[in-house]
């Protein structure tokens, strides 16, 4: 279970931070207003915490496939580990954009 | 290389073996394996007949779905036209998208997984063939319930996706709509059977050697299509349940007079249709990239890169569900997530495209019938990726929104994301299950009416939409430009329609299912699936060293056929597969699968009569039925963890493994896992349901009962929780006598704890009729009830099975998997009465 989370653990957090920015504009929207600048701010924070995270599991993974003596079932799921990572990183800069610019 | 569970790789070196085979040992294993006889076939559970039925129904759905298009199509030929009156239409519309998607779509592709994933894995069947039966037959009967109750006018008439308050018993009388929430709620459970078996098949019992590098990506794709319906079908089921409570009894969860909000209804329901397009793709993605490759001739290009693609596009798909939404008013920087995001899901879904363009590029592409499937797809669903990425833009889906653009966008992702890849698959594989493959001829003429018909009817839409025709009308007025792009639309329905016909034809023509052979690898395929295969799989379970063991071990096939490989022979004496690690495939037990039954069957048959009855409001039938139901699958599960003559058994190469696990490594424990992820997806629905309709509305709500009543709620599950957990110590000490009844008594408490908490909501005055509050809380004691039940029934079963000396420490399952669920039960219970008490506040 824990190579499994490993290799999902980038796209883990990307869903993380997807589901958390909806959740932090809903909070913001029912008790002051959605768009409110302090809240884009908790979220624009949120966002860059999940972005440390990827790139703290990028690193790890890469670490893991470069060092590890490893079989070819365990390399694949780090290989996969840091595509994820990457992937998430990009997606999650995206997705922090509207925050940041003010959509 | 070190080793995953302590099984010496080196091993695989023994394989494959030299020497004969004894004797008689082929027709041991046919004779185990053997198909039915007579009316046997009912009760067949192996995947060579479930997965043929499976199919067959899916596209016999597929065909009746597509009638009523065609009739939709004449009667929109002609402005003004009195082809089919309006509630007709209504009617037609509704059974049509609610069939192409619940009854072809979902159930298609995880036919093709019945079908091919135990050949395609090496394994015997997959690890629950009885559970495949079952949710084959209650998928057959509630759909064709479901179809014919457009024959008495009692089909539903709310469009696919059934918005209240439209669908309310207010402005639906009757019980058209009562067929759509119970009907699809009902086939729901069975794709989740389905899923349950796919997922323990593919990570539990691959060939040895079939590390996950080696996996074969239709494999890939079917396990995290089966994790998406885990995580998305509960919320389908919820939002279903919660309807019919509105519509049966008036609890009142999408009614804005009283505190309710039919907007919670559109996030349910999305939650689950937006993943659910995926859920169709992704399968047939998984086909797309194994059929490419095998008639272009080469490995995938990219494959580690389309895997994480389909693992991205996964969990994406739980991200985009609102942009179904953009105009029912959302703040825009919440649209703006979701438009962000909807644009993102282009990504991987780009990836997996130019990688089968790459791929066709770098080998020698056979325009073969497969092959041209597979390329009028790539055509297909480029086209429709791009509407879907304008579609993404908020500004230009405020205009496109609910006309025949959206329609025409739709049909391209899904008949080129679906419909195509499934007839490239069924032209692939067919050979595999026929004596004969289908014409090459024919299939040419199918490939192309197919495809021209399909442009002209949809590409129009495009344009009907722009020019401002909406969706789920039934006619229009002349003199609105309309009249040319709905003709050639009609003529291209009938195209199509020529197609279909000429493919059931051909079928009818060459189709040769369950013959003593088939037609064989016609298309060099390089995976396992094209091993020569007997009912009980390949004759022996070849060490896999690559993802294309066919294209790379050019002497596979003829080991595999002399046993030379693992489990040549029926080791125990009965039907049984490998049991292998997740990660690197390394054995590890035997596993005893089981024979046909028709306890399987009988349980279907009376699931769907329990959900149907209801649905006509006969309730004591429908009561009647559940007993029936509960009955038969005990009935069932009364034959599993029984005792095995010996504790371990030669797999070949004088390779031996226990006959039975118990624990993490067990399939048992994966399924039982799974199942409560279901129902923990659906609680967490519910607990997002909760928290919605009291952020509309908070002032309204009443304050939750003292604080004294929740400290009896958890005390009562925390100590069901350590009678569970104890269970499982005390049956591995040999006490099956205290195992059961603690189990027996955690069901006990567990039920008294959802007494108590009934009670305390009552006390305080809250009516589940009477405002959403009471409606969402008395829904979760609703599903707690039904858990509180289920356990108790489940404990009493546990005491029945110690009376019948069938609990013994070395087959300590029955109380694990008890325990476990009970466990659960008693946490779902815990955090109910915790999310209630804590959002009204004090």
């Amino acid at each position: 279970m824990r190579r499994w989370l490993f290799t999902l653990a980038g796209l883990i957090v990307w869903f993380a931070h997807f589901m958390g920015v909806y959740a932090i504009a809903s909070l913001a929207d029912t008790v002051s207003r959605a768009d409110d600048a302090g809240w884009r701010m908790v979220s624009l924070a949120f966002s860059g915490l999940c972005l440390a995270a990827v790139a703290g599991l990028l690193v790890l993974a890469a670490r893991r496939a470069l060092f590890a003596d490893q079989e070819p079932g365990p390399a694949f799921m780090a290989q996969l580990s840091i595509l994820g990572s990457g992937i998430a990183l990009v997606a999650i800069v995206w997705q922090a954009l509207p925050n940041l610019i003010g959509y | 290389m070190r080793s995953e569970t302590g099984f010496d790789p080196e091993l695989y070196r023994r394989f494959p073996t030299r020497g004969r085979r004894p004797e008689g040992e082929l027709r041991e294993l046919e004779e185990i394996w053997c198909g039915p006889k007579g009316w046997q076939w009912i009760s067949a559970i192996n995947n060579n007949f479930v997965g043929v039925y499976y199919v067959g129904a899916a596209m016999l759905f597929f065909v009746l779905a597509g009638i009523l298009a065609v009739l939709m199509r004449t009667q929109l030929a002609l402005p003004l036209n009195g082809f089919l009156p309006q509630e007709t239409y209504n009617q037609i519309f509704t059974v049509h998208g609610t069939t192409m998607m619940f009854l072809f779509a979902v159930p298609a592709v995880e036919a093709l997984g019945v079908l091919l994933l135990p050949q395609m894995l090496g394994a015997r069947d997959l690890p629950f063939p009885r559970l495949s039966a079952y949710a084959f037959w209650a998928y057959l009967i509630g759909g064709l319930a479901f179809f014919c109750s457009l024959f008495f006018g009692l089909a539903p008439n709310g469009g696919w996706f059934m918005y209240p308050p439209l669908t309310s018993s207010t402005y639906s009388p009757g019980i058209n709509a009562d067929f759509w929430l119970l009907g699809i709620g009902f086939i729901e459970i069975s794709a989740i059977a389905g899923a349950i078996e796919i997922i323990v098949g593919v990570l539990r019992t691959r060939a040895p050697g079939m590390s996950l590098d080696k996996l074969p990506v239709f494999a890939w794709a079917m396990l995290i299509f089966a994790g998406m319906i885990i995580i998305a079908f509960p919320s389908i089921i919820l939002a279903t349940t919660l309807m019919e409570l509105e519509r049966a009894l008036g609890w009142p969860f999408f009614d804005p007079a009283k505190g309710g909000d039919p907007m919670l209804w559109q996030h349910l329901f999305w939650f689950f249709g937006h993943p659910e397009v995926y859920i169709i793709f992704l399968p047939a993605a998984g086909a797309m990239s194994t059929i490419v490759p095998a008639v272009a001739r080469t490995p995938l290009v990219g494959h580690r890169l389309v895997v994480l693609a389909m693992l991205a596009t996964g969990f994406i798909s739980f991200g985009v569900w609102a942009h179904h939404m953009f105009t029912t008013g959302m703040p825009t920087i919440s649209v703006s997530f979701f438009s962000a995001a909807s644009m993102a899901v282009s990504i991987p879904a780009g990836v997996q495209v130019f990688a089968w363009i790459a791929t066709a590029a770098s080998g020698k592409m056979r325009f073969n019938t497969p092959g041209l499937f597979t390329l009028g797809s790539l055509i297909i669903f480029t086209m429709g990726g791009l509407t879907g990425v304008m579609v993404a833009m908020v500004p230009f889906d405020w205009q496109a929104h609910d006309t025949y653009f959206v329609v025409a966008h739709l049909h391209y992702v899904l008949i080129g994301g679906m419909v195509f890849p499934m007839f490239a698959a069924i032209y692939y594989w067919l050979p595999m299950t026929s004596a004969r493959p289908l014409s090459e001829r024919v299939g040419k003429w199918v490939f192309w009416l197919m495809f021209v018909g399909m442009h002209v009817t949809f590409l129009p839409m495009h344009l009907t939409g722009l020019m401002g025709m909406p969706r789920r009308v039934y006619t229009y007025l002349p003199d609105r430009a309309w009249e040319l792009p709905n003709q050639i639309s009609t003529v291209g329905a009938f195209i199509f329609a020529a197609a279909v016909l000429l493919w059931i034809l051909d079928m009818v023509r060459n189709f040769r299912p369950f013959g003593p052979k088939d037609a064989g690898n016609v298309y060099d395929g390089p995976g396992l699936e094209w091993l020569p295969t007997g009912l009980y799989s390949v004759r022996s379970i070849p060490v896999v060293t690559s993802l294309y063991p066919l294209w790379d071990q050019p002497d596979l096939a003829r080991d595999v056929e002399a046993g030379r490989y693992f489990l040549p022979n029926a080791a125990i004496g009965e039907r049984e597969t490998i049991i292998t690690s997740t990660v690197n495939a390394e054995p590890q037990a035997l596993m005893r699968m089981p024979r046909p039954s028709p306890w399987p069957i009988w349980s279907a048959v009376f699931t769907a009569g329990f959900f149907l009855l209801l649905t006509v409001q006969a309730y004591w039938p429908s009561v009647i039925s559940g007993v029936l139901m509960i009955y038969c699958m005990i009935q069932w599960c009364w034959t599993l963890d029984r005792p095995l003559p010996v504790k371990t058994a030669d797999i070949g190469a004088g390779i031996r493994v226990p006959t039975y696990i118990a624990g993490p490594s067990s399939h048992g424990w994966w399924a039982m896992i799974i199942t409560l992820v279901v129902a923990g997806m659906v609680l967490a629905m519910a607990g997002f349901s909760y928290v919605f309709l009291w952020s509309r509305n908070p002032g309204h709500w009443v304050p939750p009962p003292e604080v004294s009543s929740f400290a009896l709620v958890a005390i009562g599950n925390l100590a069901a929780i350590a009678l569970a957990w104890t269970a499982g110590r005390l049956i591995r000490r040999d006490r099956p006598g205290l195992a059961a009844g603690a189990l027996a008594l955690a069901a006990a408490l567990v039920a008294a704890a959802w007494g108590l908490d009934l009670r305390s909501w009552v006390d305080v005055g809250l009516r589940p009729e009477a405002t959403a509050q009471g409606a969402t809380v008395f829904a979760f004691l609703a599903w707690n009830g039904a858990f509180a039940a289920a356990g108790l029934i489940m404990g009493l079963y546990a005491l029945a099975r110690w009376l019948g000396r069938y609990l013994a420490a070395e087959r300590p399952s029955t109380v694990d998997l008890i325990g476990l669920f009970l466990a659960y039960c008693a946490a779902q219970g815990l955090f109910a009465a915790l999310l209630t008490r804590l959002f009204p506040g004090g």
